[in-house]
């Protein structure tokens, strides 16, 4: 046993936190007080290596560095059966997204559609979705590419009622009438489109049984078919979110529902109903001002409330993105580290760096741990 | 007979219902859309004549009949929700008296509230509330009220040309004869007997088109939208009217107004920070807890007040009165009138008085009717209880619209955001914005949903405090990484 963590927070950043530190032999508790942001979050890992994006990041590393850390990633993600797919690290691959934008990643998951050229599609558009607009999405697909879009259309399904969203569609592709339906309706949809062109259908393909469902669907159409996220609820984001979770669960992590209201230099975490646990070491995945980590006031001063202290001002609404701790040590005790978005200086909405900032920071935080607990020894 | 009405914000459809109703046909010519001017900027307060009391009892008068009218003709944009004026310990004993006294004199039914029953039905109030008394305030719908009019007076023989700009007069002989306007439909003439400006704001600039002048001066308030009705009434500060004194619950949010700035300009400026923050400040003494209220944005509004005498410089001193201007007899232009100040709450009213003065001068016997009829068209309102499986997808969680709530492609994007009030409930947009725009106009939403978004985070910029920074953090994720948009 080489100690006690605590992870506050269940983002991306919070549950790879704990996963490392389980992996390293730690006592893991995650405590979050909500459903954590990766039900807003597509799944996929952004991390952009055009020349001058790196000058962007707050943490310098090599490329060797970050490839090996992203490798690492693909391999805890293939434990609890999410295959990541890596794209040539000299290439910049795109998603689709619902409005039918180009957005760069790096890591996707094997069920969401990434290319590195713009390249002709069949996109299929589900009636009784709210967010599939598959006519304006193909309209902004062909204007922003160049490139031939074909829409096709899906009746909705016979049990479908007015509270269906992306979830609710999820669930009942999880079973066999909704299997049954999809594939009947992509068949006739697809049946006087061009043959060799990729399908990309809305992130709605079951909670369960993706993969599966995929390959069934591919097959029947004879074209890879793949999904493009949707907003939150982001199906992709739940479908990682539970697996993750699970096999931390199973791995020995606790996971406490509270909120947290203090966090000391001595590692010490007080919640709002007067709980307080003791660890080693805590990681603040508090998510910065989105995951509600840190408050903006009246008058504009950015306080992170947990740890008492005031990490910036708001002189305009883009400086919400990136305001953040300026050190991974964010309270100088070494005992207390700001990861993920709780870390300043990254801007993953301007810099589509958010993969690298959630991986880098998760990463640079354990280094320090490791180094400190060998220091102890 | 035939007259052209320049402007429809409440005043110019006050007037053009009034005219319709008295046989006359109206064109209404409108620069931008409807109510995009003052009478979609507003706190949605339907004055009791409280506010006006003791400061211009002319109005307060006014406001009151007219009060009690509308919740007759138009009860369907109407909710009589009524309100109290509060005075807190140290506010002037003397204006409270006065107040009292203006209240008995015009006949505006208030009564002493109790106040163990006040504080249980307004928990947040401040606990240094010394008297309080209850006022017949109520909430004017403004958009449902304006499309009401449009509709009615449509049924009737009279027209709506929106995005449409009059750009001068034909004149023979001096009298009007046409209306030049350029536009949706391109530039023409339309033939007329009589024109009415009702500009507002811009009432100054049509009448300099006319080679008159007239002194508006517009003044700017600011008003801060909180997400939730934690107020089932209107709540007022009893002392001369200032800033940051009244709430209005509108729908499902609640107003605070408002600052009272003037300016040279007709349109309303940026909203600042530091006016929001001072604002928050004045509505505090009132609401102590204020600052975890969720704010949801602010948003200026332009005043169109009228001074005979020129600007003035303070504008609080200005009545809210109204005036008529028959340009015949003051100016040597016959056919020609203006409307200038006055409130939303009396542009029927406004309308009348109009009426009257133009049918005199024009030598019609045409008596007003609009004192006596509803105000109603011939649609019905938009019915929410279609069967469930037509209504199809729910596209604004918020304000639950349907898919089936959307209208015709051919209404504009302003339109149809006062017609669904799709973008305007606590997530301002984020969800829902390419929801309703992709469906709306598949081959240009992306400039649309680019416009929406800009035009939403003006307001949100200024509150970006406590639960709405976070939204706006969320509302900036969701658009640059779900949806693959361009950091603004």
């Amino acid at each position: 046993m080489t100690g006690n963590a605590i992870v506050i927070g269940r983002g991306p950043a919070g549950l790879l936190g704990a996963s490392l530190l389980r992996q390293r032999g730690y006592e893991v508790t995650v405590i979050a007080d909500g459903q954590g942001t990766l039900a807003m979050w597509a799944g996929d890992f952004s991390f952009i290596r055009a020349p001058g994006a790196f000058e962007t990041f707050p943490i310098q590393r090599s490329l060797t560095h970050w490839l090996g850390a992203f490798g690492d990633v693909v391999g805890l993600f293939a434990n609890f059966g999410v295959a990541l797919e890596r794209f040539d690290e000299k290439v910049v691959a795109r998603t689709v997204t619902a409005t039918g934008n180009l957005r760069p990643t790096f890591l996707v998951p094997s069920w969401q559609y990434a290319s590195l050229e713009p390249e002709d599609l069949i996109i299929v558009g589900v009636d009784g979705l709210a967010d599939s607009i598959v006519e304006a999405q193909a309209a902004n697909y062909r204007a922003q590419t160049g490139r031939q879009a074909i829409e096709v259309r899906l009746a909705r399904p016979s049990g479908w009622d007015e509270s269906w969203g992306a979830i609710r569609f999820a669930s009942y592709l999880d079973t066999d009438a909704g299997l049954t339906w999809l594939r009947q309706e992509l068949i006739k949809g697809l049946r006087s489109c061009p043959r060799d062109l990729a399908v990309i259908v809305p992130q709605i393909v079951g909670l369960e049984r993706t993969t599966y469902l995929l390959g069934r669907l591919s097959e029947d159409a004879g074209r890879t078919v793949r999904e493009f996220p949707l907003l939150s609820p982001s199906v992709g984001g739940v479908r990682i979110r539970d697996r993750w979770e699970q096999l931390l669960r199973r791995d020995g992590v606790h996971f406490i529902s509270g909120h947290v209201v203090k966090v000391t230099p001595a590692a010490t975490v007080t919640t709002a109903d007067g709980r307080s646990f003791a660890g080693d070491y805590v990681l603040l995945a508090t998510g910065g001002v989105l995951g509600g980590g840190a408050r903006v006031t009246v008058d504009g001063a950015i306080i992170d409330e947990l740890v008492n202290r005031e990490i910036g001002q708001m002189h305009s609404i883009n400086d919400l993105d990136r305001v953040g701790h300026d050190e991974i040590d964010c309270l100088g005790s070494g005992r207390v580290l700001a990861i993920g978005r709780a870390l300043g200086g990254w801007n993953p909405n301007r810099d589509h760096n958010g993969g690298a900032m959630v991986v880098g920071s998760v990463r640079m935080a354990l280094g320090m741990i490791e180094e400190d607990t060998r220091a102890a020894l | 007979m035939k007259v052209v009405v320049i402007g429809a914000g409440a005043t110019g459809l006050g007037v053009a219902w009034d005219l319709t109703l008295r046989g006359i046909e109206v064109v209404v010519v409108e620069a931008n859309e409807i109510g995009s001017g003052t009478s979609g900027r507003f706190h949605g307060l339907l004055h009791s004549g409280g506010r006006y009391l003791v400061t211009d009892p002319n109005a307060a008068k006014e406001c009151y009949l007219e009060n009690q009218l509308l919740r007759q003709l138009a009860p369907d944009a109407v909710v009589p929700t009524g309100g109290y004026f509060v005075k807190k310990y140290g506010d002037d004993d003397g204006f409270e008296q006065r107040w009292l006294d203006q209240a008995d004199e015009i006949e505006v039914p208030i009564h002493a509230a109790d106040l163990k029953e006040l504080r249980q039905e307004l928990p947040m109030l401040a606990p240094d509330i010394e008297r309080a008394y209850w006022v017949p305030d109520g909430v004017l719908e403004g958009f449902k009220m304006l499309a009401t009019l449009v509709d009615a007076l449509e049924s009737r023989g009279s027209s709506l040309r929106d995005h449409t700009r009059a750009i001068g007069l034909r004149v023979v002989g001096g009298r009007v004869t046409g209306v030049k306007v350029e536009g949706r439909g391109g530039s023409q003439v339309l033939d007329c007997d009589a024109v009415v400006n009702t500009a507002g704001p811009w009432a100054g600039l049509v009448a300099r088109d006319w080679g008159l002048d007239i002194k508006v001066q517009p003044s700017y308030g600011l008003m801060l939208i909180f997400a939730n009705r934690r107020l089932d009434v209107v709540v007022n500060r009893l002392k001369s009217p200032s800033d940051g004194d009244i709430f209005v619950p509108h729908q499902e949010v609640v107003i605070l107004g408002t600052t009272d700035v003037a300016q040279p300009e007709p349109e309303a400026p940026e909203p600042d920070r530091s006016e929001a923050i001072r604002l928050m400040g004045l509505g505090r003494e009132l609401i102590p807890d204020l600052e975890h209220w969720r704010v949801l944005r602010g948003f200026n509004g332009v005043r169109p007040l009228y001074e005979p005498s020129g600007l003035t410089g303070d504008s609080r001193t200005v009545s809210r009165d109204f005036a008529v201007l028959d340009h015949g007899d003051s100016d040597g232009l016959a056919g020609a009138f203006s409307v200038l100040g006055g409130k939303w709450t009396t542009f029927r009213l406004m309308g009348e008085a109009l009426g009257d003065q133009l049918v005199k001068t024009m030598q019609v016997d045409a008596p007003s009717q609009s004192r006596l009829t509803p105000i109603r068209g011939k649609q019905a309102t938009a019915s929410h209880r279609r069967d469930p499986q037509e209504r199809g997808a729910l596209l604004c969680e918020c304000e639950q619209v349907y898919e089936a709530d959307l209208g015709s492609a051919t209404g504009s994007q302003t339109q149809e955001r006062f017609a669904t009030w799709f973008s305007m409930g606590p997530c301002q947009g984020t969800f829902c914005a390419h929801r309703v725009l992709g469906r709306r106009s598949p081959a240009s939403f992306a400039e649309e949903l680019l416009a929406l978004r800009r035009e939403r985070e003006h307001g949100l910029d200024v509150v970006g405090w406590g639960t709405n920074a976070r939204l706006i953090a969320l509302e900036q994720a969701s658009a640059t990484q779900a949806l693959g948009e361009e950091l603004r």
